[in-house]
């Protein structure tokens, strides 16, 4: 009787997780196709899936379309155009870039595309508004063939596209010329123009059909989110990255096994861990806890346990080569008087902003101002950990966050002075650093940062909502509040401009220690890691001792900043400040603009709090002389979707420039003035030589 | 390399030195935080009398003195008030709106009718009532927007309508007046500067209005729903489990399980759970989710064919465009109001709303009224503290006179001289309201029913024995 019971609830768990697992599946199988097919782990499979349900559901709810017509436009119309575009304008100038940045970008198009199709076509999410399936009564009609759980019409369709998709691209892998030329091209496209094959159209086909899967699937999906935005897609892709891990990233069948699994994985672990809880109490917190983070610790363990995953290899083009050694710094190619010339603007510059943060901004621009200062402090962890050691880590915000929690943990339990409650903030933040670096220690290039991503999501999931970091039942009441410190006679706390000067402080000494690391001995190391890892250890270094380090010191920084921007505002303001999808956008800022400098971390920081007020909404025009605020062009204040987009499309540029824009400007400027300084210095040679 | 680490570690060492000899802002002055807000906390003993009033008369309002509305007397120096006009500033959301309701419009839209209604009866002590500013704080950019609007310094209060308010304890500290959807217990706690719409709320204070509803329905087994990533939805589930069983024995009814671990957005679904519900016998299901959640368990229900079987109690779904959207998905199920409900029709500050939000023909949603009652406590702080008024003045009077106040009838009165602070499950009183009252309204066929013959359900605060509720209106 027992069993009976078991084996009957055990079916409808697998039941029950099957419509969740047919999306995770169609997902992997997207992630598979479109890495099969370019080489890009496209995390941005979400945003293309999105856009064609938002179309759909328009098209269906807003211009009354009947389903056909809908389906068209949405999946085999609009979907393969993204696709062409995207192979046109960004991917096939990348297609021997490495798979980290291919990563980068398909994180900046993640943040993009979804924001540029609803300025596009005035899509806005209303609540309650559900999408349609492509099926008559889709979601209303069901069928229990076994008597235990009923699907509904839009899941049978969900999960025979699955399936059928799952076995057509298959056979088109396996026994079509196309498919072979496909795969062809992804390792290496010279062999195969070599070998008479139209690489760009090819690849121009992948994208198509791969964009095309990524509509379907997001058609299919819609109709299980209660109101269609863009945000549950994204994390859906998350959660769904397990399946394709199990696929890695190659194995179309697998992924669909994969995506399955994990539903029913969650299904049987919701179905019988609660029960057995009931028996056993130590099981309780494993319920209360593990449940909500579930995927992540599946995603995670699947990326650390699984020794296919560390063997795998990114796809890479053969005769691409070496990647050369990332090229000099502009800054140390510089003639000594554009040095001079650059430090004195530098100086004047700074001296104005400075002037006028301190004597005539009012508190908002003193807010904004301290805001980006402490930001440009975190965005110097990346420098470290990305520009420097050329790893991805997507977890920056959590270790800003453990500085942040820190902070207001110790003031509000001992009433410990901040400062010091900062610094072991940044140091708890870097012994978590350290330790998620052990287990990641083998994965390389996007693994890696799909495993920090999944650490983030478990962060979030998981560790904020306890008591003893993110408040419990004390911020209920009164938030997560942090004291401003202060400092002798100094009271950060009276005022802003004062908190401003001890940020500038910080950010100095950082900036310092980021600059000594780089040119010191763990620089160079992390340097010789990036260009070779092989050669690197044939020569005594020792790859893990120098990325458990690099981890460490980057996650001490975001720790640190993460304090500081909760005492500057006062307030952790977790999900404001520190969320995953926050911290994925702050590595596309840094990596755009430039990973490897100082510079290009402050200038990101300022791009992050200033651009908004001062581009979006009109501030800057509104300083000049014959314009205000009342007279300022109609189209100000500028759409904020527009941060997005910009910000997200600037990533696109990392791959050919991965040293940043910014750099790269920096680099073209000072290449054109070295040569006429040095044109000049020999003129004058000539002419002394001549005057002897 | 080992120099600059020897450097590195010294930096270190002298900054851990000094910061562990350093202390931190407001030590030394806490008691002195809230009198910097221009607003003097209430006397303690406040309490007694405003009990004692509110309990003589529960429906009386704080109704302002109308000779004086007409009275121009020129002032200078007040933030947004010119002779012509009262600016006000609104600070909401729309951008990045994750719910996808309607907020920032709707607002705006609710204290827009008031002020024309207000305007059309001459304004206030001549001058028109204007919003000046609408700013969208985009869901993560509260606090600059708020310092913005203290800095600019051109409006005389602030209307605040919002998911994610950071800036409001920069709002109260600078003095400026904040009138705002109060479901944020945390940022308008201890504030006296803020009016949040309901005053503060107690988060842990177990209630009848659950319990009532399951006696109403004749469910005897409840769930209890929460998400995890928010403590406020956490422990609002928490606390109705705890009321169900703690009216338990009188009602015959108990709580099965508390969920309070759900994932936000439900992305698994709710399958497993629902079955879970149908071993357990469960009848009816106390929510503290989102209205899309809610939507996503009933279409569950549907599918396990347990809809006809269990009630929901929705805390969040008053609203109109969302529930016609579902269709008969809903029926039978509960739904409180955070006021008099819409349905009251001859409730007459709901004609008087109506009225006035028809003319500005635009939907008519919760964030709208909840506008309206910000601007009516604004209009009515205003004319009650006369002809010349600052902010500070403002606040002072409505912080001392307004000791039962309804909206007009909208809710229960609301004593704004104790309830700046949230109650607690042991003591309801001393900053709680005198009474514990909801509303009810059924849904059915996509539209909103009446449930009772008087708007608002009421049991007293002071003693907590099981007692069926009275019926009353507060207009």
């Amino acid at each position: 009787m027992i069993l009976a019971s078991f084996g009957e609830d055990l079916i409808r768990a697998i039941l029950q997780g099957t419509p969740p697992g047919t999306v995770y599946a169609l997902i992997g199988l997207g992630f598979v196709l479109t890495y099969k097919t370019s080489g890009v782990f496209n995390l941005a499979f979400g945003a293309q899936a999105y856009i064609s349900a938002a179309m759909f559901f328009k098209a269906r709810q807003d211009w009354e379309w009947g389903i056909v017509p809908a389906l068209i436009l949405s999946v085999f119309v609009l979907a393969p155009a993204i696709g062409l575009i995207l192979e046109r304008l960004i991917f096939r100038n990348l297609r021997t870039a490495s798979a980290v940045s291919k990563l980068v970008i398909a994180i900046g198009l993640s943040v993009a595309l979804p924001a540029l199709f609803e300025i596009v076509a005035d899509y806005k999410p209303v609540a309650g508004r559900s999408p349609t399936g492509i099926v008559p009564n889709g979601s209303s009609v069901f069928y229990d063939p076994l008597g235990v759980y009923p699907f509904s019409r839009d899941e049978l369709a969900q999960i025979a596209v699955a399936v059928l998709g799952m076995l057509l691209l298959g056979a088109i892998f396996r026994f079509t010329a196309a498919g072979l030329a496909m795969r062809a091209v992804v390792e290496s496209p010279r062999m195969t123009e070599l070998a008479g094959i139209p690489a760009d159209r090819i690849s121009a086909l992948a994208w198509a059909i791969s964009s095309m899967f990524a509509g379907m699937a997001g058609v299919l999906i819609a109709p299980r989110l209660p109101t269609l935005i863009s945000t549950d897609f994204f994390t859906l892709v998350i959660v769904a990255m397990a399946a394709a891990a199990l696929g890695r990233l190659v194995s179309l069948p697998r992924a669909l096994i994969g995506g399955l699994g994990l539903g029913w994985f969650i299904a049987i672990f919701r179905t019988f861990l609660p029960r057995w809880s009931d028996d056993y109490t130590w099981l309780e917190p494993f319920e209360d806890n593990l449940a909500p983070s579930l995927p992540f610790v599946v995603l995670f363990g699947v990326l650390v346990f699984w020794p296919a995953i560390r063997r795998s290899i990114d796809a890479t083009d053969p005769l691409s080569g070496v990647d050369p050694p990332p090229p000099a710094l502009a800054s140390s190619t510089r003639h000594p008087l554009l040095t001079m010339q650059t430090r004195a603007f530098g100086v004047a510059f700074f001296l104005l902003v400075g002037w006028l943060a301190f004597f005539r901004a009012d508190g908002r621009w003193v807010f904004l101002l301290t805001q980006a200062v402490i930001l440009s402090i975190i965005y110097l962890s990346i420098t470290v950990i990305t520009g420097f050691a050329g790893q991805i880590s997507l977890c920056q915000g959590a270790f800003a966050a453990i500085g942040g929690f820190t902070v207001f943990q110790m003031a509000d339990r001992y009433d410990m002075s901040v400062l010091l409650a900062a610094l072991i903030g940044a140091f708890i933040a870097a012994l978590v650093g350290a330790l998620l670096s052990l287990p990641v220690l083998r994965l390389g290039g996007v693994w890696l940062a799909i495993a920090t991503l999944a650490f983030a999501f478990f962060f979030d999931a998981v560790m904020v909502q306890a008591s003893w970091v993110g408040g419990g039942g004390t911020a209920l009441l009164s938030g997560t509040e942090v004291p401003r410190p202060v400092l002798g006679p100094i009271d950060f706390g009276a005022s802003d401009r004062t908190f401003l000067a001890l940020a500038i402080v910080v950010f100095i000494i950082v900036a310092i220690g980021v600059i000594q690391l780089r040119e010191g001995t763990i620089g160079r190391t992390l340097r010789a890691l990036r260009g070779s890892e092989v050669a690197a250890e044939s020569i005594g270094i020792s790859p893990a001792r120098a990325r458990i380090i690099a981890f460490a010191v980057s996650a001490f920084i975001a720790g640190l900043g993460g304090a500081l921007l909760s005492m500057q505002q006062k307030n952790v303001n977790y999900s404001t400040n520190f969320s995953p999808v926050a911290a994925l956008f702050w590595l596309v800022l840094v990596v755009s603009l430039s990973a490897r400098t100082v510079e290009g971390a402050g200038q990101a920081g300022f791009a992050f709090a200033l651009f908004g007020p001062l581009i979006l909404e009109g501030s800057l025009l509104e300083w000049l002389p014959f314009l205000n605020e009342d007279n300022l062009p109609s189209f100000f204040p500028i759409s904020a979707k527009w941060r997005f987009v910009l910000f997200g499309l600037t990533a696109i540029q990392f791959a050919r420039h991965p040293e940043g824009m910014l750099e790269f400007g920096k680099r073209r400027a000072t290449h054109k003035r070295n040569e006429r300084y040095y044109a000049r210095d020999a003129a004058r040679a000539a002419a002394a030589e001549l005057a002897q | 390399m080992r120099r600059r680490l020897q450097i590195l570690l010294c930096t270190l060492l002298a900054f851990s030195l000094l910061a562990a000899a350093c202390g931190n802002s407001g030590d030394d002055e806490t008691a002195d935080t809230t009198t910097t807000t221009t607003t003097a906390a209430p006397d303690d003993d406040s309490t007694t009398d405003d009990d004692s009033t509110t309990d003589d008369d529960s429906t009386t309002d704080t109704e302002p003195p109308a000779l004086d509305r007409d009275t121009f007397v020129a002032i200078e120096g007040v933030p947004g008030v010119s002779d012509e006009e009262i600016a006000v500033a609104v600070l909401s959301l729309k951008e990045g709106n994750i719910l996808g309701t309607c907020i920032l419009d709707c607002y705006v839209k609710g204290i827009q009718a008031y002020f024309d209604y207000q305007n059309s009866l001459g304004g206030v002590f001549g001058r028109d009532l204007v919003i000046d500013k609408i700013l969208d704080d985009e869901l993560g950019f509260n606090q600059p927007k708020a310092l913005e609007i203290i800095a600019d310094g051109d409006t005389l209060v602030t209307f605040g309508a919002t998911l994610n308010p950071t800036g409001y304890g920069d709002l109260n500290d600078a003095g400026v007046p904040t009138f705002n959807w109060g479901i944020q217990a945390p940022q308008n706690n201890g504030r006296f500067n803020l009016f949040p719409h309901l005053a503060v709320l107690c988060g842990d204070c177990t209630g009848r209005a659950v319990p009532y509803q399951m006696s109403l329905k004749g469910a005897t087994t409840a769930v209890s729903l929460g998400y995890k990533i928010s403590p406020e939805s956490q422990t609002c589930s928490r606390t109705v489990g705890a009321a169900i069983d703690f009216y338990g024995d009188d009602l015959g009814i108990e709580n099965a399980k508390v969920y309070d671990d759900l994932d936000f957005g439900l992305p698994n679904g709710i399958a497993t759970q629902v079955t879970e519900w149908k071993d357990l016998g469960v009848d009816f299901v106390a929510s503290c989710l989102d209205l899309n959640a809610m939507k996503k368990i009933a279409e569950e229900l549907v599918r396990q064919g347990l809809r006809d079987e269990i009630t929901l109690q929705h805390p969040n779904t008053y609203d109109a465009a969302f529930v016609a959207e579902t269709g008969d998905l809903f029926d039978g199920d509960f739904v409180s109001a955070q006021f008099t409900p819409f349905e009251f029709t001859e409730h007459p500050q709901i004609q008087l709303y109506n009225e006035w939000v028809d003319k500005l023909d635009g939907p008519s949603a919760e964030q709208t009224m909840i506008g309206w009652m910000n601007a009516l406590l604004f209009v009515d702080g205003l004319i009650a503290t006369g002809p010349v008024f600052d902010r500070a003045s403002l606040v002072d009077t409505i912080n001392t006179d307004f000791t039962a106040h309804t909206y007009g009838g909208l809710t229960l009165p609301i004593d704004w001289s104790r309830q700046h602070e949230a109650p607690t499950d042991d003591d309801r009183l001393t900053h709680g309201a005198v009474q514990e009252c909801t509303t009810l309204v059924q849904m059915q066929g996509g539209t909103f029913e009446t449930v009772t013959e008087q708007p608002w359900l009421c049991w007293p605060q002071d003693d907590l024995s099981w007692q069926e509720p009275v019926e009353t209106t507060f207009s």
